[in-house]
């Protein structure tokens, strides 16, 4: 008998069963590997647990929240969120605050990258498409280099001037080095329309045991319920035909092979992997775009050390280019039930490669034996502290956001539109860097349109909630629907040449200037009026009073001060419209030389 | 009836100003300018160094026609440039957007 089928048991497929499963139907949800959660898992070493990458569980979408609280109830804790960025043998606050960040610094780098931030907002990258010129524009090219390119290169593998600016757009969001600074000034974590910043959350909630244990609850609840979860059963290949995914042909670890019908798929699976699973194969340039969708994959090398304290951290972000490590999470400090004793630190060492790298063939010792002298290196850990260690790989990770990847994944969404019983969900399913709410919501659609709504699981991730705030109507890097090129100067440079014309020769409005020159001048005189008469003393004001050479009634009095406001206002109107009437004159005159010159 | 060409569009609208840069204008010009003054005079020297300049005092806590004095002069007179170009642009921007075409 056909059957809801789900490949792959992390976060985006049990959703989407265990939403079925509310709804009254069952599904068959096959999982490649011999845990639950896919990257939201927790591993259990020797009762030492660790998560793969670190997962709070964050989210502004309700309806997540009330599922997370549904399916784990109590077993929730409230955690505070402290991360650092070590750089240069300093720990930077991260989000980064004023104090600290101008005391690690230094003066003279704190100048130097005031400066930078005024140049690049006087002359920003007119087009953002990558990486280095989105940050760039927002925070200053030296901040860039300090506190993005680094680190960011190291996790990515790939120059930031290759990265499409969506990593930052979908990643970074909602801040900018202004709102940072606000930020700093009044740690509230929100934006200036009161909205929650993503990036600054200063708490969040985590299970006890680790996100794993969300999905391992998840999971008995589906069984109870009626699904059934394979564990170990890789999808070898999906049998299709005139544009429906008949069957999913699955592998064991022991070689058994087993076809189980297909009502409805969901999948999750890396949209790469999805593409070649097809049987028969799609076409050539089908076949072409999915290949060149590219993975970064991850290893995490979990050191137990003999010490009741390391540091205060839950992560920290390790930006000194003389290591290859990139993250250090502390687990302990994420849920106190991470290690089984009380006086021993896991501490996991985050390291980003490709697949095809040597070290990620290297042996476990090796790794480990790496690992030990790193985290000694910036003084985290000494080698005899630590007992002993194990490496967790997991390929995938991240899918890479290069400069193609937006092609590519445009024609294969439209390929796969042409079936009419497959949808793809998830992170690595929609090759978005998504957070698990995101995973989760498309998981929660996926569903629902089984149910007979039409939701576009494709639109999660871009609404606007978590969106950049954009000014004066410019395209919002993160605004669309679908990852898609930013556009380039060729595609809009009429556009952006006519706008430059128009606010380069478009007259200036003589009589606000003219306002807004008299009110500053203005109110300027009449401050500097009061401020002598507030500070008081035998002979008040008696140089400013000789403005009363020139201002009607003039003296350092209240009266003098109402008085010169109103007739530096005056002036002031007159002068700033003068300037600009000539100014416009002045224009007006050049363009009629043009004109001639042209004629 | 008759269209709206370029030319009409641009004679009916009105130039904005960049907020930011004016401020930074005016900031480097009134922050170099008070510096200059004071540097000016100091150089010329004589018995009396500066005493009407130094009544900027009142106003700049700290500021003096001395050699420490011109740098606060640049600090001040920057600060000070910077909020009157600053506030010239956003009042301008503001008065356009509410009554300028």
């Amino acid at each position: 008998m056909s059957e809801n089928i789900i490949i792959g048991a992390g976060p985006a497929g049990l959703t989407a069963g265990y939403e079925l499963a509310k709804a009254g139907q069952g599904a068959t949800i096959l999982e490649a590997d011999d845990l639950v959660g896919g990257i939201s898992r927790t591993v259990n070493y020797r009762g030492y647990r660790f998560d793969i990458g670190g997962h709070r569980f964050f989210t502004k979408v309700d309806y997540i929240q009330q599922l997370w609280q549904e399916i784990l109830g109590d077993e929730f804790l409230q955690r505070p969120r402290l991360s650092r960025i070590f750089y240069e043998s300093n720990f930077f606050d991260y989000p980064l605050k004023m104090g600290n960040t101008l005391a690690n610094l230094g003066a003279v780098e704190s100048i130097r990258v005031g400066l930078s931030y005024l140049q690049t907002r006087l002359r920003p990258y007119p087009d953002e498409n990558n990486l280095e010129e989105w940050v760039s524009n927002r925070f200053g090219h030296r901040l860039y280099h300090i506190f993005f390119k680094t680190y960011t290169e190291k996790v990515w593998g790939i120059p930031c001037s290759e990265i499409s600016a969506d990593w930052a757009a979908q990643r970074i969001k909602d801040l900018s080095l202004t709102e940072a600074l606000r930020n700093a000034l009044s740690s509230n974590g929100r934006s200036r329309n009161g909205e929650i910043i993503t990036s600054l959350i200063e708490q969040f909630h985590y299970p006890r045991l680790g996100p794993g244990m969300m999905w391992e609850a998840c999971a008995a609840k589906l069984d109870a319920g009626g699904s059934r979860t394979l564990l170990g059963h890789r999808v070898d290949s999906l049998r299709h035909k005139n544009g429906r995914v008949n069957s999913v042909v699955t592998m064991t670890r022991r070689g058994e092979k087993q076809e189980i019908p297909v009502g409805q798929a969901i999948s999750t699976m890396a949209l790469r992997e999805l593409i070649l699973a097809l049987e028969p194969a799609p076409p050539d340039d089908i076949l072409h775009a999915a290949r060149q969708l590219r993975y970064r994959d991850y290893l995490t090398v979990v050191l137990i050390v003999e010490r009741e304290h390391t540091f205060p951290d839950n992560w920290i972000y390790i930006h000194s280019p003389e290591v290859k490590l990139g993250r250090i999470q502390n687990y302990k400090n994420w849920s106190p039930d991470m290690v089984p004793d009380a006086g021993t630190t896991s501490l996991g060492l985050e390291y980003f490669l490709w697949e095809n790298d040597e070290e990620w063939q290297w042996s476990d010792d090796r790794l480990i034996a790496r690992g030990i002298s790193e985290a000694a290196r910036i003084g985290l850990v000494r080698p005899e502290e630590v007992r002993e260690g194990t490496v967790v790989r997991m390929k995938k990770a991240y899918p890479v956001y290069d400069q193609n990847y937006q092609e590519s994944l445009r024609t294969l969404q439209a390929y796969l539109s042409t079936y009419s019983n497959l949808q793809t969900i998830g992170r690595n399913g929609l090759h978005r860097y998504n957070n698990q709410d995101h995973s989760m919501l498309t998981g929660v659609y996926a569903a629902r349109n089984l149910m007979g709504e039409t939701k576009d699981v494709w639109s999660v991730n871009t609404e606007k909630d978590y969106h950049e705030a954009g000014d004066n109507g410019r395209p919002v890097v993160a605004d669309r629907l679908h990852p898609a090129r930013l556009p380039t100067r060729e595609a809009t440079s009429g556009n952006d040449i006519e706008a430059l014309v128009e606010n380069a020769l478009a007259p200036l409005h003589a009589p606000a200037l003219g306002l807004a020159v008299g009110l500053v001048a203005g109110i300027a005189l009449m401050l500097a009026t009061l401020i002598l008469l507030a500070k008081g003393g035998e002979s008040v004001g008696p140089h400013l009073a000789l403005l009363g050479e020139y201002f009607w009634g003039y003296e350092v009095s209240v009266r003098g001060a109402i008085l010169v406001f109103f007739q530096t206002g005056a002036l002031g109107f007159c002068l700033g419209g003068i300037f600009a009437t000539l100014r416009n004159w002045g224009v007006t005159a050049y363009l009629a030389l043009a004109k001639y010159q042209e004629d | 009836m008759k269209t709206r060409t370029d030319d009409d569009r641009l004679i009916a609208a009105a130039a904005r100003i960049n907020t930011f840069a004016l401020g930074f204008v005016f900031a480097i010009l009134c922050g170099a300018g008070l510096f200059l003054m004071t540097i000016f005079l100091l150089l010329k020297g004589g018995d009396s160094v500066g005493t009407h300049l130094q009544l900027l005092g009142q106003f700049f806590p700290g500021y003096s026609v001395s050699w420490v004095g011109s740098l606060a002069g640049l600090l001040y007179g920057a600060v000070c440039g910077a909020l009157a170009g600053g506030a010239i642009g956003y009042l301008y921007n503001s008065i356009v957007r509410r009554f300028g075409t």
